[in-house]
C-alpha cells in the first residue's frame, strides 16, 4: 500500500532555542492539502546525547566558519569509517583559530565525531520508514552533514521513501549540486518551499511525474532534472498560515538538556526579501538568495499573528525577518507598544533609526535589535553600500543605550577597496565610544553566495575561493566544492595585507569588548537654581576620569546635539544666544574633550543623558528592567513622540 | 601489531595528558615514541596533532564553569 504520510526532520546542529520556521509552515500547508505531516527535532535529541556544554562547544559562534558541526557528521554522511583523519585540526583549525586550539576543545570535537554515526543509527531506529511516503530534511547552516547521514541510511533501509531536501543550504546551485552528488536524495527544493513543496507532495503521492516542476530538482531515471525556474516566491505574505510550533515545544519539553539550559522561544516572520537590498544590495550579503524583492505581511495580520504566538507559546519571541518594514512604525509597533502582550522580541532592521523609533521599539518589547552597523568608517560603509554613515551608526548605539535596547552587531574588515588609513581612524575613534555597545566580533568580510562580491568579484578586484573548511567536509573536487559552498574567501594582494593594517583596530575592539562594562559617560541637568548647568562625568576606560560643569554655549551645544545636528543648526540656535566666537570655542572644547563627535559639518554628543543607564546596558540588565532608560522616562513625561525628536 | 589511533583513542590520550603532567611531558617531547609505547601506530597526522599542542595550553587551569540557562535571545533567529 502506498504511504501518504510525510515526515519532516530537523537534524543537528541547529539553534536549540528556536523551532524551524520552514518546517513549522510546511506542516499546516500540507495539512491544508489533506496530507498528514509529522515533525521530528533530532537536533534537540542530539543535545541530550552530547550534553549542553559540548553542544555549545561545537556551535560556538566565535569559530562559526570552522563548521565544526558539519565536520563532526561528515564521516557519518559519506559512509566512511575513517577515524584517523586528523587533518582538520592541524591543516585548518589550528591556523584559523589559534586562540581556540586547546586540548579540551579538541577532545570535545573528537568525542563528538566518534559518536556521530551511532547517534544517526539511533535516529534511524526511531523512524518507522514504512509508515511514510516522503521524508523531508530542512538544512540551514550546519545541518547538511547530519541530514545527509540520516537520509542515506533511511533510503538504504526503506527504498520506497522519497527523500527531499530543502532550506537555505539548498538554494539555487547549491541544491542542484547536492542533488547531483548524493543519489539517495530524490528531490531538492531550490528556493521557497511554501508553494512548491505541497504541490510536489501531492503529485508524488498521486504517482505523477514532477520533472521540470518549478523550484524542484527531481530525479528521472537516475538523472537530475533541474527546472528552468529555481524558485516560486510567495507574493502575498498574508496568505501564509500561522506556523505550528507544537511539536517543537513538545520535543523541547521532553529533552532534558534543552529544557534545562535553552529556554525556548517562538519565531515569527513578518516579511521576506530586503527592501534596502532591492535598491542597494550590500556587497557582502547573500542572505536573500534568489529573491530580494521585499514582501511583508499587512500590519493587522502581523499583530494578530504575534498576539496568537505569544498567547500560545510564551512571551519570548524572535523575528526571522532580514529587515524590518519601515511602515511598521506607523501601526504595528505603536499598537504593540500600546495594547500588545508583554513580550521580548529580537528584530533585524536598518541602522538609521530615529530617537522616537527607538523609544517605540523599546516600549513594544523589541529590546534586542540587529541593525547591521558593520563598520565605524563612512568610507568603508560606502564601499559595502550600507546607506549609512559612521555618525549615524554611533547615534544608533547611543540612542539604543538611552532607550534600553541592546544592539547586536559585527564589525567587518577585509573589504575590497579599503585603506589602512580607515582603520587608523577607527582605532582612534573607539576609545571615545567605550561606554557604548561594542561589536560581538571584528571579522573578515566574506563573499557569500548570491552577494554582489560573489556575482562580480572582478569588479571588486578580488578572486574567490570556497572557504577552506569545505575541503574537510566534502570529499569532492574543487569545481564541485565551488557549487556546494555558501561562504567564499576573497583574495587580492591588498586584502592579504589586511591583518597588518587592521591589527591596531582589532586591539581596540578587543579592549572595548573587555572594558565596556567598566566605562561610563553621562551628562546630568543641574536645574535652574544652578544656572542651567550640565554636569558631565567621564569614566571611559583607558583615560583619566574627569568631571566637568558645563554652562552657556558648551551646555547648549551638548543638549542640542543629543541627536545628529548640522553646524548651521548649531549656529542658528546657539550662536544667536552666545555669539559666534563663543560657540566656535565651545565646539572646539567639546571635541577636544571627546564629548562631541564631528563628521564633516555634523555633530553628535556622546554622553548618555541621566537618569538612565550610565553606559550601554548588558542584555541581563535589560531583562532585569531595574533601570528606567532615559528616553522612556522622557516619553512618559511628554507622551507626544515628536517631543523626543 | 600496533593499532591505528582513532578519534576516541586520541581523545583519551589528550585526556591523560591533561591529567598527568609526567605523561604530558613525555608525549610532547617525543610523541611518536610515546604513542608507540602505548601500543599505537604513530602515524604522521596523529603525531602532528600532538606536536601542534603546547605545554602551556595543557597547563592552563581549566575555567570553572557555572552551568546556567542560555538566554533565548542569545543567538540569531536567522538560524530558525
Amino acid at each position: 500500500m502506498r504511504q501518504t504520510r510525510v515526515l519532516l526532520a530537523s537534524m543537528p546542529l541547529s539553534a536549540p532555542h528556536y523551532p524551524s520556521m520552514g518546517l513549522s509552515l510546511l506542516k499546516p500547508e500540507l495539512e491544508m492539502c489533506g496530507v498528514a505531516c509529522e515533525l521530528r527535532y533530532f537536533s534537540l535529541a542530539y543535545i541530550d546525547a552530547l550534553g549542553a556544554d559540548a553542544h555549545d562547544c561545537l556551535s560556538d559562534p566565535q569559530y562559526y566558519m570552522a563548521h565544526v558541526g558539519e565536520w563532526v557528521f561528515a564521516a557519518a554522511a559519506h559512509g566512511e569509517t575513517a577515524e584517523d583523519e586528523f587533518g582538520f585540526f592541524t591543516g585548518y583549525f589550528q591556523k584559523a583559530y589559534p586562540e581556540y586550539y586547546t586540548p579540551s576543545r579538541l577532545m570535545t570535537f573528537l568525542a563528538a565525531r566518534q559518536g556521530a554515526a551511532s547517534f544517526i543509527e539511533r535516529c534511524l531506529d526511531e523512524v518507522d520508514g514504512s509508515a511514510y511516503g516522503i521524508v523531508g530534511f530542512t538544512s540551514a547552516f550546519q545541518q547538511n552533514m547530519a541530514s545527509l547521514a540520516l537520509a542515506r541510511r533511511l533510503k538504504a533501509r526503506y527504498p520506497h521513501l522519497v527523500i527531499v531536501f530543502g532550506g537555505t543550504n539548498c538554494q539555487g546551485d547549491m541544491g542542484v549540486e547536492l542533488h547531483r552528488k548524493y543519489p539517495f536524495i530524490d528531490a531538492v527544493c531550490l528556493g521557497e518551499g511554501d508553494l512548491v513543496f505541497p504541490e510536489f507532495v501531492r503529485r508524488t503521492l498521486a504517482g505523477r511525474d514532477c520533472a521540470g516542476m518549478a523550484g524542484m530538482a527531481v530525479r528521472k531515471e537516475g538523472a537530475s532534472v533541474v527546472p528552468s525556474r529555481m524558485t516560486v516566491p510567495v507574493e502575498d505574505m498574508d496568505s501564509l498560515p500561522y506556523p505550528d510550533f507544537s511539536e517543537f515545544f513538545a520535543a523541547h519539553a521532553r529533552s532534558r538538556a534543552a529544557s534545562e539550559y535553552y529556554p525556548p522561544a517562538a519565531v515569527f516572520e513578518t516579511s521576506r526579501g530586503c527592501w534596502w537590498g532591492a535598491k542597494h544590495h550590500c556587497t557582502f550579503c547573500g542572505l536573500n538568495a534568489l529573491t530580494l524583492a521585499y514582501r511583508s505581511k499587512s500590519q493587522t495580520r502581523a499583530y494578530d499573528e504575534l498576539a496568537y504566538l505569544a498567547a500560545r507559546y510564551g512571551n519570548d519571541l524572535a523575528n526571522a525577518d532580514l529587515i524590518l518594514d519601515p511602515h511598521y512604525f506607523e501601526e504595528f509597533i505603536p499598537r504593540l507598544a500600546e495594547e500588545g502582550p508583554e513580550v521580548t522580541i529580537y528584530y533585524e532592521m536598518k541602522a538609521n533609526l530615529k530617537p522616537e523609533q527607538l523609544v517605540l521599539l523599546s516600549r513594544a518589547g523589541i529590546k534586542k535589535i540587529q541593525p547591521g552597523l558593520e563598520s565605524l568608517d563612512t568610507g568603508i560603509l560606502k564601499l559595502i553600500d550600507k546607506g549609512c554613515t559612521m555618525l549615524q551608526n554611533v547615534q544608533t548605539l547611543k540612542l539604543a543605550a538611552e532607550s534600553g535596547v541592546y544592539v547586536e552587531w559585527l564589525a567587518l574588515h577585509g573589504v575590497p577597496g579599503e585603506t589602512p588609513q580607515q582603520y587608523r581612524r577607527i582605532a582612534t575613534l573607539i576609545p571615545k565610544l567605550r561606554h557604548l555597545q561594542p561589536p560581538s566580533g571584528f571579522i573578515r568580510a566574506r563573499a557569500d553566495r548570491f552577494s554582489p562580491y560573489f556575482y562580480r568579484p572582478g569588479a571588486y578586484g578580488v578572486t574567490l575561493e570556497p572557504a577552506p573548511v569545505y575541503r574537510f567536509i566534502y570529499p569532492f573536487e574543487e569545481a564541485s566544492l565551488r557549487r556546494l559552498a555558501y561562504h567564499f574567501d576573497m583574495r587580492s594582494p591588498e586584502l592579504d595585507r589586511a591583518p597588518s593594517y587592521t591589527a591596531r583596530a582589532a586591539k581596540e575592539f578587543r579592549a572595548w569588548q573587555r572594558h565596556k562594562d567598566a566605562s561610563a559617560l553621562v551628562m546630568e541637568e543641574l536645574g535652574e537654581e544652578l544656572g542651567d548647568a550640565l554636569k558631565v562625568r567621564d569614566a571611559r576606560w583607558g583615560r583619566p576620569r574627569r568631571n566637568w560643569l558645563l554652562k552657556d554655549a558648551d551646555a547648549a551645544i551638548l543638549r542640542l546635539c543629543r541627536k545628529i545636528t548640522a553646524r548651521h543648526a548649531i549656529d542658528k540656535a546657539v550662536a544667536q544666544s552666545f555669539g559666534t566666537k563663543a560657540t566656535q570655542a565651545a565646539l572646539k572644547r567639546l571635541i577636544a574633550r571627546d564629548l562631541l563627535l564631528q563628521e564633516g559639518e555634523q555633530f553628535l554628543a556622546l554622553p548618555l543623558r541621566q537618569p538612565g543607564f550610565r553606559r550601554a546596558p548588558t542584555w541581563e540588565e535589560i531583562r532585569a528592567s531595574r533601570t528606567v532608560p532615559y528616553l522612556l522616562r522622557e516619553f512618559d513625561r511628554r507622551p507626544a513622540a515628536s517631543a523626543l525628536a | 601489531m600496533a593499532k591505528k589511533i582513532k578519534f576516541k583513542d586520541m581523545s583519551s590520550i589528550l585526556g591523560k595528558a591533561s591529567r598527568s603532567p609526567a605523561f604530558r611531558k613525555k608525549l610532547l617531547s617525543s610523541p611518536a615514541r610515546t604513542l608507540k609505547a602505548a601500543g599505537y601506530d604513530p602515524h604522521k597526522q596523529a603525531v602532528s596533532v600532538i606536536r601542534s599542542l603546547k605545554h602551556k595550553i595543557f597547563g592552563a587551569a581549566p575555567k570553572k564553569r557555572r552551568r546556567k540557562k542560555r538566554d533565548s535571545h542569545g543567538g540569531s533567529a536567522a538560524e530558525a
